[in-house]
């Protein structure tokens, strides 16, 4: 307790004698920490509209011209029998048609010159909940493209792959500039505490001729790091809400405002703020470890 | 217990210690005195794991200092207390700074280590001046701080080099009651000085070294 004591008042005092370059660390850790903040917040924004996009999925199955009322029975059969369908409902050729002139009445010379098959019988098929992901479905359809009498299916497959491409993408570029920003966050710790195990090897040398073991010299740097990561991710914390308030509000009256904007839930946030404190903690290790002086 | 067998050092060519041999029984004080460049700051060193000697073998509480690893040295100082002639003292810090680190790397108990602190601060005329940082300190006060660091933790060995330079008479008289206070209590006391007047104070045993070799010893 009185080493731990020692060990945080001696952190305390290194980052007070050193203002300027602490507070450089400081912000470089917060900054880094607020980038990889803003694109998860990101991805959990963007991945929840996918997931209420996915919940909604449906696939339309059109079937051939020509088949009999029978044919079209055990169709409807078979893809009732796969284990992702919860229901199937049938729509003739005539239904379509009518409903279409319901819609748009000015189109009815257009559709009675195409015939009686001017648009195709089809089946509207919503997924079990376990099957409603971008996967499943995709799945679901390459079985069914193979069987005898289906002419096209439809479920919106371009624009969802492609949110889900987005999505991905957004995870691979967060990750990416997350790590070279928690990178550089670890290479400016380590070089603030290269620069106070300098300013402080006189105190050092007294230390271990008292009889201090390597370990308890060593202490002190490693709550520094901890600190000062500790510290720049409570900031990016601030930061990122400050960002997420301010853009809720300016797009209150937009389209965008339908879909309810989530902030960060608290036990992420609480990782995020373990996760700045290893990154300052890993920067002191890296210090201590690498600077000669430290070594007896 | 502290026995030195037929130790040698050179620096450079140049002979520091030559053949010296020395024995201190446990809780006894022992005087090395001697001139400038004598070898007794040399002496201490090693007894204090700071230097190596070339040749013969270093015992404290039959411990081969010759062959202690580079790790289990912080282990041995810690049972060791150590006035430097040049102080060593972390200027930045308080004087109550400095030896509650000593106490912290002793592991003296907190209960223990206020009980011995109240009381060297008050041996040693530093209580009024417990919350000042160490650099503002004058010479004497400084060696004081030096002393109440390396005796607070009540080592089992202390080694004092040249512990009362900038003392007055009242507190050199302060300091060597308080060193002979922990002889009596266990504490195998070294002292290295030039000064005769203060190798009197404890002419029990006695070596005196001249250019690193022994030309007197009394009990050795």
């Amino acid at each position: 307790m009185r080493y731990l004591s020692y060990c945080v008042n001696e952190a305390c005092a290194n980052m007070l004698e050193a203002r300027g370059l602490s507070f450089v660390a400081l912000m470089t850790t917060a900054l880094s920490m607020l980038c990889v903040g803003l694109f998860f917040l990101l991805y959990v924004n963007i991945h929840a509209v996918l997931q209420s996009f996915e919940d909604e999925i449906n696939m339309i199955i059109y079937v051939h011209e020509g088949r009999t009322a029978e044919q079209t029975s055990t169709l409807e059969r078979l893809i009732q029998s796969y284990p992702e369908v919860d229901t199937v409902d049938f729509t003739s050729s005539q239904e379509a048609i009518a409903t279409y002139l319901e819609r748009y009445p000015s189109e009815a010379a257009a559709v009675s010159a195409l015939g009686e098959g001017a648009l195709p019988a089809s089946f509207v098929v919503s997924f079990a909940s376990g099957s409603r992901t971008v996967a499943g479905v995709e799945s679901f359809a390459t079985k069914i493209e193979a069987l005898s009498g289906v002419a096209e299916i439809q479920y919106g497959q371009d624009w969802i792959r492609t949110f889900w491409w987005g999505n991905h993408v957004l995870v691979w570029i967060g990750s990416i500039v997350g790590v070279t920003l928690a990178a550089t966050s670890i290479a400016i710790v380590a070089n603030t505490i290269r620069l106070t195990l300098f300013r402080r090897r006189q105190d050092i040398h007294i230390l271990r001729l008292i009889g201090a073991s390597e370990s308890f010299i060593r202490g002190p740097f490693f709550v520094e790091g901890a600190v000062l990561g500790l510290l720049g991710a409570g900031m990016s914390v601030l930061f990122l809400k400050a960002i997420y308030e301010s853009f809720t509000y300016s797009v209150r009256d937009a389209w965008i405002a339908e879909y309810t904007m989530a902030f960060l839930a608290l036990p992420t946030l609480c990782l995020f703020l373990v996760g700045g404190t290893i990154l300052g903690f890993v920067g002191g290790v890296f210090s201590v470890v690498s600077d000669r002086r430290t070594q007896s | 217990m502290i026995k030195l067998f037929h130790v040698y050092k050179t620096f450079d060519d140049r002979t520091v210690l030559d053949d010296v041999s020395l024995q201190v029984e446990k809780g006894n004080i022992c005087c090395i005195v001697g001139p400038n460049g004598a070898g007794k700051s040399t002496l201490l060193k090693m007894m204090f794991c700071q230097e190596q000697a070339d040749r013969g073998q270093v015992m404290i509480n039959s411990q081969n200092l010759t062959r202690v690893h580079r790790r289990e040295v912080p282990s041995v100082r810690r049972r060791m207390g150590f006035v430097f002639e040049d102080l060593q003292l972390m200027g930045r810090k308080s004087v109550l700074e400095n030896i509650t680190l000593a106490l912290t790397i002793a592991g003296t108990s907190k209960k223990r280590g206020q009980h011995n602190m109240d009381r060297v601060l008050t041996t040693l005329e530093l209580g009024s001046r417990k919350h000042e940082q160490t650099s503002e300190l004058s010479a004497g006060e400084q060696q004081r701080v030096c002393i109440a660091r390396a005796v607070v933790s009540d080592p089992l060995v202390l080694l004092a080099d040249e512990p009362t330079a900038s003392l007055d008479a009242t507190l050199t008289a302060a300091v060597f009651d308080l060193f002979r206070g922990m002889s009596a209590r266990g504490t195998t006391v070294v002292i290295a000085t030039q000064k005769q007047d203060v190798a009197d104070q404890f002419p029990q045993h006695r070596l005196v070294l001249n250019q690193g070799r022994v030309v007197n010893a009394i009990n050795p």
